[in-house]
């Protein structure tokens, strides 16, 4: 069935080509509009974010956890200890907060680890980090298998095929190898295990933290 | 000009019609997708779990606003337009099958790039949005022709 623009009246034809115009330009404003910020730092609890740290670069005192993405313990840190210590500290630029992996349940573990320094690359790890905290449902039982962590990435918007390749070639396991190597050479034996300017936190409670914290900034830091 | 488009025209039925038909499967689709989401319950999506992963990702938001009510007011006004379209028939002034052509035209220009989304960047598939991607799709077609080949032919 042809289009018969000819059938149409002058004005009628040049209303819907306007209109066409006026249509194009909302559509692309929309696609505008919705594209996430790549460039700009991810919001992770009104903190800047560097890769696997959190707060300023020149902060005076440097808190290090070495964390499992299976570790329950973990979990309960990032979800609970994580905002008090971002409040009080790192978003006052007191203290700067450094993820190290320290994956020893499983190769479910592993892959975790090395899916979120996949996601480091794209600038998002501490939106990935959130995101596989909030999945975690136990030791090795698929929820962190490599389809299931591309699905993550995908979900939090970050470019599926660098992601997708950046799992499949493995090529954060060595980033992640060194992370665990260094935790052993600190003597880190369980998760989440903290560490305040290099000084290793039996007792991840905020209050006691906070003590600690509070005692290396009277003290001038490092 | 400004008087050119209040002037009544001779309208089919059809174009109306469908839009009011399938702005109402719009209006399903989206109400489904609006009701999960702000009932936090789980997606029933056809062939997966794609529907939970779509309408989680930054994409199904613009400016804090989520797309579906975007998609949902789109959809209602069409649905508006058509009745009222309808119920001006034969005369029907040329804004509103110009208004209806606009809207649709944008809804299906925003909706190629949001299955551009689904396929190429996050890989999931969600049977709802492809359900209202087709029907402003529809939309679109029904009034592109009724715009320049019906209404062309019977008055105006």
């Amino acid at each position: 069935m042809p289009l018969k623009m000819s059938a149409c009246p002058p004005n009628r034809k040049l209303y819907i080509i306007l209109t066409s115009v006026l249509a194009v330009a909302v559509a692309v404003t929309l696609i505008w509009l919705n594209r996430p910020g790549t460039d700009a730092p991810e919001p992770a609890g009104g903190v800047p974010v560097e890769g696997m740290s959190r707060g300023e670069t020149g902060a005076p005192v440097t808190i290090e956890v070495y964390s499992d993405f299976q570790c329950p313990w973990c979990r309960r840190a990032a979800q609970e200890v994580q905002p008090i210590l971002d409040e009080r500290y790192i978003a006052t630029g007191k203290a700067r907060m450094v993820y190290r992996h320290f994956p020893f349940l499983g190769m479910e573990s592993v892959w975790a680890a090395e899916a979120a320094t996949c996601a480091s690359n794209q600038g998002a790890f501490w939106s990935y980090h959130d995101l596989l905290f909030a999945n975690q449902q136990g030791e090795n039982r698929g929820v962190f298998q490599q389809e299931r962590l591309k699905e993550f990435a995908g979900r939090l918007g970050l470019e599926r095929n660098e992601f997708d390749r950046c799992l499949d070639s493995r090529e954060t396991l060595e980033l992640v190898r060194r992370d665990f190597e260094l935790g052993k050479a600190a003597g880190v034996q369980g998760t989440p295990t903290f560490f305040i300017n290099g000084k290793v936190q039996q007792n991840w409670q905020p209050d006691t933290l906070a003590r600690v914290i509070e005692s290396e900034l009277k003290s001038g830091g490092r | 000009m400004i008087g050119f488009l209040k002037s009544p025209v001779r309208k089919a039925a059809f174009p109306y019609l469908g839009t009011a038909v399938l702005s109402f499967i719009g209006i399903t689709a989206t109400v489904y997708l609006g009701w999960q989401r702000l009932s936090g319950s789980a997606f029933w999506c056809l062939g997966g779990e794609g529907c939970g992963a779509v309408n989680a990702s930054p994409y199904a938001e613009l400016n804090g606003i989520p797309l579906v009510f975007l998609g949902l007011s789109v959809y209602l006004v069409l649905f508006i337009l058509a009745v009222v379209s309808l119920r001006l028939r034969p005369a029907i002034p040329l804004v509103l099958p110009l208004a209806i052509f606009g809207f649709s035209l944008a809804g299906t220009l925003f909706s190629l790039y949001l299955t551009w989304i689904e396929g190429v960047i996050l890989r999931a598939w969600c049977a709802w949005c492809l359900v209202s991607a087709g029907t402003i799709f529809g939309i679109f077609i029904i009034n592109l022709l009724g715009l320049t080949r019906w209404e062309g032919e019977s008055g105006g």
